[in-house]
């Protein structure tokens, strides 16, 4: 218990439009230890952006949070109040945005930006705040910071826009970093430079982060264990090798299977996961993945299978196939654990 | 490259695209943004030519001047051998036809008061071909062939998912039948695992039609997996040149080798060996790009020289072609 710093339990988020209750995240838990890196990997409406909002309690009209707990040190957010929140975010929990050019205020200098979170938490005075953002700055690489401290967000560029975003997240020392997609908008060789970063930033100040992407690149390089969410809900969870190697949910494998292998020289076809995903508004009963999935059975569609897990009760997985008295499918059995990427 | 000149389709030389803005206040003063700064490369008959590169660096710019959607400041664009350069728009039309292009945002790029069949049918309208029932079987066919049915037909963009959509480009590009198709990052607005359905459907049609592709992405691994040959550009000229296989095997540019080494390889044991190149700093304006070679103030080779010469391609052996001093070392 003690090393855990952040536990969601059950957690169930709707929004409630005028078309009807989308049911955005149906029921998912998961917990990150401190000092660890998370990985929350997902496609476009699988959940995964609403599950850091509702973390924050930053939902917005009308979405909010419908049952479960999220439990920061063992005290429940859920049922704070929007002023005790107030001291709990930008402190112990920060975020970074996706995208750096609109999430900061364009006509604040980067300086005042990152001060005004120092002074909104802790009790230092603006000049006092001032030095702590120039020495911020400092810890994220910004060329140059005594003149930079200065300058306005369209003076910066993508890169170091981010670079600003994390200087003003880490700059009262949280306890939990969550980034929502903090590379997507930056270039190859620009998000090689912030990965690194967080990276380093990780090692240095002990924070634990969770980091929300699509890129199942990103998170083999960043994380030390990976959530999968699609449907609004978790499909497999495991350590980052577990995921990658030994993927035992269909979902993980097509994911896996349909990103082209750089490494490797023959020229393969790529296998695309075939359909859409499912409408929230109406969300399967059983499996959300089942109208996409080849191994299908008669249970999967009307019954949400339960978690398996391995023998190590680390790696958890939700589907049917998994269950003792499954019937045997060769093809999967012969993936399962044989999905090799990149080599 | 002279052996076998005939299967060349589009060959592009010295092309250039410089933008003006007038920042002059009384006076006209003009600030020259120089997008693709003499380019040169050529594209074979049935094969993809992958253009990567980062945001700004030209390949979009590239991709609509070959197009004539942007004039060419100066330069060849040699259609079958025909420069298309100078061409006004009534000699133009014939080639309109038969070059066509594909969006990168399928939300952006589909007329939202027009119905699926109208956008498919558009450019046959335009072109002249196939009309009344003719043109009605032929946009069912279409759609067929990109993956959706009959009942589509009727419907608006913002009824279909961003596949779908970009399914409705793919089609309205193929409509009039075209030889040489440019895709402008088609798939860098999808998912995953819809990326892999687009991709393996634009492979299909390239059997099927013969189609030749000159695919414009900044995802490595997709443009890796979709090229014969890759260019690769940094703030409007090309680097290095090589068949896909010899370029992500043996890069030689130091641009290109930081770009490979930079991309996140979904494999943690892979992820956790590779020794990671990392650029300092960010991308030079195009507006004042460095003197000499544009990569030099991100080099970590960089010498003298660099800032006196720009570096010209040459054929390193084997059709790779590399700009750079280290070269002569």
């Amino acid at each position: 218990m003690s090393d855990k710093l952040l536990e969601v339990k059950d957690l169930r988020t709707s929004f409630f439009t005028h078309l009807g209750e989308v049911k955005a995240i149906r029921g998912i838990s998961f917990d990150v230890e401190k000092g660890e890196s998370i990985g929350i990997v997902g496609e476009s409406g699988s959940g995964k952006s609403v599950t850091s909002l509702s973390i924050m309690k930053l939902l917005l009209y009308p979405g909010k949070i419908v049952g479960g707990e999220i439990l920061f040190n063992g005290e429940d957010l859920v049922n704070k109040t929007n002023k005790d929140m107030m001291a709990i975010r930008g402190n112990e929990i920060a975020m970074i945005f996706q995208d750096p050019m609109t999430s900061l205020n364009p006509v604040y200098t980067i300086g005042d930006q990152i001060a005004e979170a120092i002074m909104k938490h802790q009790k230092l005075s603006r000049k006092e705040a001032h030095e702590r953002a120039l020495e911020m700055l400092k810890l994220v690489n910004i060329p140059d910071p005594e003149k930079r401290i200065h300058n306005f967000p369209h003076e910066f560029s993508g890169g170091m826009r981010q670079r600003a975003m994390i200087a003003i997240a880490l700059s009262c020392q949280p306890q939990l970093l969550i980034a929502d997609e903090p590379t997507t908008a930056l270039d190859v060789t620009i998000q090689a430079q912030i990965l690194d970063l967080m990276k380093s930033l990780n090692a240095k100040l002990d924070t634990s982060t969770m980091l929300i992407t699509h890129d199942l690149g990103v998170v083999a390089d960043v994380c030390s264990r990976v959530v999968v969410m699609y449907g609004g809900l978790i499909m497999e969870k495991g350590s980052i090798r577990d995921i990658y190697y030994e993927p035992r949910h269909p979902y993980t494998m097509g994911l896996l299977k349909s990103i082209p292998k750089v490494a490797s020289d023959e020229k393969q076809r790529l296998i695309p996961i075939p359909g859409t995903p499912p409408d929230l508004l109406n969300p399967p009963t059983g499996c959300p993945f089942y109208a996409r999935c080849e191994y299908a059975m008669r249970i999967c569609n009307t019954q949400q299978p339960p978690y398996f897990k391995s023998e190590d009760g680390k790696h958890e997985s939700m589907c049917w196939l998994l269950h003792p008295d499954a019937p045997k499918n060769e093809k999967y059995e012969l993936l399962k654990g044989g999905v090799k990427i990149g080599k | 490259m002279e052996n076998n000149k005939n299967d060349i389709l589009v060959e592009v030389k010295n092309l250039k695209k410089y933008f003006f803005k007038n920042k002059g206040i009384i006076k006209k003063h003009y600030e020259i943004t120089k997008a693709v700064d003499d380019v040169s490369f050529y594209i074979r008959k049935g094969e993809t030519f992958g253009l990567v590169g980062e945001s700004g660096c030209g390949k979009s710019t590239t991709g609509r001047t070959v197009l004539r959607l942007y004039e060419p400041t100066a330069g060849q664009i040699l259609y079958n051998g025909v420069d298309i350069a100078g061409m006004n728009r009534e000699q133009l039309m014939p080639y309109r036809k038969k070059m066509q292009m594909i969006f990168q945002d399928p939300y952006a790029s589909l007329n939202a008061r027009m119905t699926v069949a109208d956008i498919i049918g558009e450019p046959m309208e335009i072109h002249n071909l196939a009309h009344g029932k003719e043109r009605q079987e032929k946009i069912f066919e279409l759609l067929d062939t990109v993956g959706l049915n009959k009942d589509h037909a009727a419907r608006y963009p913002h009824e279909f998912s961003g596949g779908q959509r970009q399914r409705i480009g793919i089609a309205r590009s193929l409509a009039v039948d075209p030889e040489f198709i440019i895709c402008d990052e088609p798939i860098s607005a999808l998912d995953v695992s819809i990326q892999a359905q687009v991709v393996n459907m634009l492979e299909d049609l390239q059997e099927q039609r013969g189609l030749t592709y000159l695919f414009i992405a900044h995802d490595l691994s997709m443009v890796k997996h979709i090229s014969d040959r890759v260019g690769v550009m940094y703030l409007g000229s090309l680097v290095e040149v090589a068949s896909s296989k010899e370029l992500y095997r043996n890069p030689v540019h130091p641009y290109t080798q930081a770009l490979l080494s930079s991309i996140p390889i979904p494999d943690p044991d892979i992820a956790e060996a590779s020794q990671r190149i990392v650029l300092e700093g960010d991308v030079p304006s195009p507006v004042n790009p460095p003197s000499g070679c544009k990569f030099r103030t991100r080099c970590k080779y960089a010498s003298e020289r660099c800032k006196e010469e720009d570096p010209q391609l040459r054929d390193i052996g084997g059709e790779h072609f590399v700009a750079c001093h280290l070269l002569d070392k």
